[in-house]
């Protein structure tokens, strides 16, 4: 029986990959650098996906992937509802309100609030009236163009925030990345993922 | 036959084998009624629907408060029913349609004892042998994490929080949360030990025995440990797995509770359990199966398949021929010259004008 893992492209896929592969879950085909999007270890009955980020945990929800390695932004912001069994502790960082230094959100009528994750921009901001424009990328951007008053996004170390003359304003939940398994592979594959997490708790 | 009207079929015969009744399913229910119950359905899930009297109503969202509410108004006779039925709810998601959920389900009111709780359990395992060989039915009895908390003395708002996490097997977070909350080692250890435990319920019994320290943990263990051991001896099954995180965020389930997968479905095909808080009256228990589910999974409905029976213009003369034919096989007469309509593939022999 494959086991089917769900890895997001970019940021936090390096690491994520490492950690399997040190765990013995390698696969050539996927350090070859392949344009593919599915890549396998036909061996070791592996399968890997990569997916965009925003999506790692759709996959695992729905059960196309049995497990994924995941950004907690995502899952807050989705709600998914999967298991959500080991904290990877890296690709670190922070929710942060964001904005022009001296703004003072607690004086504005309405605040335009420019973000990837409106869900959570409510729910954060649920004690002021809030307009949410919902962006892809380039979060940054929209304050200095006066699109939006603040933004709401993750921050790592703080650089791009920096370099383009924003401040925190306010800090909200911690984030790092999550290995996510689905509740039903889980019933039926659970052996092979409790050794696969015991296997990444030793190497962390 | 499509497949899901087998399926109904067969689990109607079940249920009426055992003695049940048929419960029908009202469209509507009452929107206050529904929401002075503790439904685990949320709110913006309900289709609202104002009557012509002003009244407002919900669209069936839930059918087990709708019985047990019938119910407790004297409106039934008995108290065992099954019910096939739809329910209606708006999708969260992205283009918030409102989707139909066609659910088959028991439930039994006042009768709270181990033996009823058996014969719900053996109804459910009978359901997915129908539809599945490879389910797992898994249950938990939820007085045994509720004992080992009630030792930590958490705030009302922590426990919500440490449920939430025990349900998603988030031991890192329910490590941090628990430090913060000034538990020990020890008391950090034994919870995530639970929550980790899963496999063949003989087995995490066994595992289990070493965690027991009041009172309400020992009986919870105990009705288990009887449950299982009547349950195994009538309807033997290697499929049964304990799993302790099966909770339930709005506390709707009071003491056993079960969950059945299927094998490539991602969600849970029968949830049920016991509770006691609906209405603040009622003992029951019972589970929905999500019929739904099950169907969008199985592989396409092979249909019945059918003959059929060509005529030209004595309709009367392949009339009598498909009559005398109809005794043991479904017969389709067509016209001649509509045939093209038909995909030939789909049936099992044609039989033409000058053949009978």
């Amino acid at each position: 029986m494959y086991l089917n893992i769900a890895l997001a492209k970019g940021r936090i896929q390096e690491q994520s990959y490492a950690i399997l592969k040190d765990v013995g879950y390698e696969c050539l085909e996927l350090e070859k650098g392949s344009r593919k999007l599915i890549l396998e270890n036909k061996e070791k009955k592996l399968r890997y996906f990569l997916v965009k980020p925003s999506d790692v945990a759709i996959y695992v929800e729905t059960g196309a992937a049995d497990l994924g390695i995941v950004g907690k932004d995502i899952l807050l912001e989705d709600g998914n509802d999967v298991f959500e069994m080991l904290d990877l502790g890296f690709g670190k960082c922070y929710f942060a309100v964001a904005g022009p230094s001296g703004f003072d959100i607690s004086k504005q009528n309405v605040i335009r609030v420019a973000t990837k994750y409106p869900n959570l921009a409510l729910s954060y901001l649920s004690q002021y009236d809030v307009d949410i424009i919902k962006l892809n990328g380039s979060i940054e951007l929209a304050p200095l163009i006066n699109m939006a008053d603040v933004i709401l996004d993750i921050v790592e170390t703080g650089n791009t925030l920096r370099d383009n003359d924003l401040v925190v304003i306010n800090k909200y939940d911690d984030i790092s990345a999550r290995l996510i398994v689905n509740k039903a592979s889980y019933r039926f594959k659970y052996k092979q993922i409790n050794k696969l997490i015991d296997d990444i708790k030793e190497v962390l | 036959m499509y497949q899901e009207e087998v399926i109904i079929n067969n689990l109607r015969k079940i249920y009426l084998n055992y003695g049940f009744d048929v419960y029908r399913v009202p469209k509507y229910c009452d929107y206050h009624m529904y929401f002075d119950n503790d439904s685990f359905i949320n709110e913006h899930e309900v289709i609202k629907i104002i009557h012509p009297s002003g009244k407002i109503l919900a669209l069936q969202p839930d059918i087990t408060i709708s019985c047990a509410h019938d119910y407790l108004s004297n409106r039934l006779s008995g108290n065992k029913f099954f019910y096939i039925g739809n329910v209606y709810h708006r999708s969260l998601k992205v283009n918030q349609d409102i989707s139909k959920i066609k659910q088959v389900g028991i439930e039994i009111f006042d009768l709270d004892d181990l033996n009823t709780d058996i014969e719900v359990l053996l109804l459910a395992l009978q359901s997915l042998d129908l539809v599945s060989d490879s389910y797992r039915l898994d249950l938990s009895e939820v007085n045994f994490i509720n004992g080992l908390l009630e030792e930590y003395h958490l705030s009302s708002k922590t426990l919500a929080k440490v449920n939430y996490l025990i349900s998603r097997r988030n031991t890192s977070e329910l490590e941090f949360l628990l430090k913060e909350e000034q538990l020990n080692k020890d008391q950090i250890n034994e919870l995530i030990t639970l929550v980790k435990l899963y496999g063949p319920i003989e087995e995490v019994l066994a595992k289990a025995q070493t965690f027991i320290k009041n009172e309400a943990m020992q009986d919870s263990l105990d009705y288990l440990q009887e449950l299982y051991k009547i349950l195994n001896e009538i309807y033997p099954n290697t499929k049964v797995a304990l799993d302790f995180t099966l909770r339930n965020s709005k506390d709707y389930y009071s003491g056993l509770i079960f969950q059945g997968f299927i094998k490539n479905i991602n969600q849970p095909v029968i949830s049920g359990g016991r509770y006691h808080k609906l209405d603040h009256l009622l003992k029951a228990v019972g589970y929905c199966f999500n019929l739904e589910l099950v169907i969008k999974t199985l592989s396409k409905p092979p249909l019945n398949r059918q003959t059929i029976v060509l005529y030209g213009d004595n309709y009367l003369e392949a009339y009598n021929y498909a009559k005398h034919l109809r005794a043991n096989e479904n017969v389709l007469l067509v016209k001649e010259d509509m045939i093209k309509q038909y995909n030939l593939n789909q049936f099992n022999k044609i039989i033409k004008k000058g053949e009978y």
